[in-house]
């Protein structure tokens, strides 16, 4: 009895498992498209424009945000290349995406957000990255500012393989020196 | 290619911002040349501009057929009282934390309720009034938080 009883509950559980896996192969269109910890929550932003003037004058579009059934909100980012991976640049953006929104609309933005990565071979996949805190996108807006005004020395890229593909090459005192 | 400064000072984008993170000297190098790309990263662009309309498609495909909210369900995704719900939930409810808890009940009720309308088309006559009595006490309220 307790041998069947036990056969039961395996089958159950495994039929639960087919069933989740039918429903996740067949999954189409924004569902298909969002990442899976947001499978719960609201699409309520897409494409949108945010604008704030303090702390920094910052404008910012969201491909998309998702709202959690807790209230907060999340950011997704959308990407098209090769390499299947987030970048800084990704985390820089969303973090500014973050401060913009938390600042037009004072609704919590959570810490986190994915960068949706679509491939060559039109397949995506989301990476959940950590956001940057207000602090320190004021802090890079700044340093930005410095720059642009020649008052501190820029950093070049971190390698010089991937200035290869930049436009400017030719004007970059790390070639023509 | 376009070669006007921005003074230091001037509204930021978050992209503008994001290329720090790439190279400071190119951002340097691009504020004083202009931005300039080379035919790759044109046609990367092109490629990238036509994926961010498909996304967008997407998102409104799946918003427009979005019934499982009642009131949405009941009155309409645009109509007032739909409209005056969203902005309760959004200006009173989500400010709050026992708002944010009957939020998220009823995001987990509401699909359930709005299967069982659309299977007896009779309860969304009872829902409707329901609701515009919600919906009024719910517009006395905003205007309270509106009038100072």
């Amino acid at each position: 009895m307790t041998w069947l009883a036990g056969y039961v509950l395996v089958g159950l559980v495994l039929t639960l498992w087919l069933v989740r896996l039918w429903i996740r192969w067949h999954a189409s269109g924004e569902r298909a498209s969002r990442p899976r910890e947001l499978a719960n929550a609201e699409l309520v932003y897409m494409e949108k424009l945010f604008r704030i003037r303090e702390p920094i004058r910052l404008v910012a579009k969201v491909d998309r945000v998702y709202r959690l059934p807790g209230g907060s909100l999340v950011l997704v980012e959308l990407k098209t290349r090769g390499q299947d991976r987030p970048y800084l640049t990704d985390i820089i953006q969303l973090s500014a995406q973050r401060l913009a929104i938390e600042v037009q609309t004072g609704v919590v933005v959570e810490p986190y957000a994915f960068v949706s990565v679509l491939g060559r071979n039109r397949k995506m996949r989301s990476h959940q990255v950590r956001l940057l805190d207000a602090a320190a996108v004021v802090d890079l807006h700044r340093r930005r500012e410095a720059i642009l005004a020649m008052r501190a020395s820029p950093v070049y890229a971190r390698t010089e393989s991937v200035c290869r593909g930049c436009a400017l090459r030719l004007r970059c005192d790390r070639f023509t020196r | 290619m376009s070669k006007r400064r921005k003074r230091p000072g001037d509204e930021v984008s978050a992209t503008q911002l994001a290329e720090m993170g790439f190279c400071e000297k190119r951002v340097q190098l691009a504020h004083i040349y202009g931005e300039q790309a080379t035919p790759e990263q044109r046609k990367a662009m092109a490629r990238g501009q036509v994926a961010h309309q498909w996304y967008l498609e997407e998102g409104l495909a799946a918003t427009a057929d979005r019934r499982c909210f009642v009131a949405t369900f009941v009155f309409g995704p645009d109509a007032r009282e739909t409209q005056v719900l969203r902005a309760y939930r959004d200006t009173v409810l989500l400010r709050r934390d026992w708002g944010r808890v009957l939020v998220a009940a009823y995001y987990r009720v509401a699909p359930s309720v709005c299967r069982i309308m659309e299977r007896l088309p009779a309860t969304v006559v009872g829902a409707r009034r329901m609701l515009r009595i919600v919906v009024t006490c719910c517009e006395t309220a905003l205007s309270k938080r509106r009038s100072p």
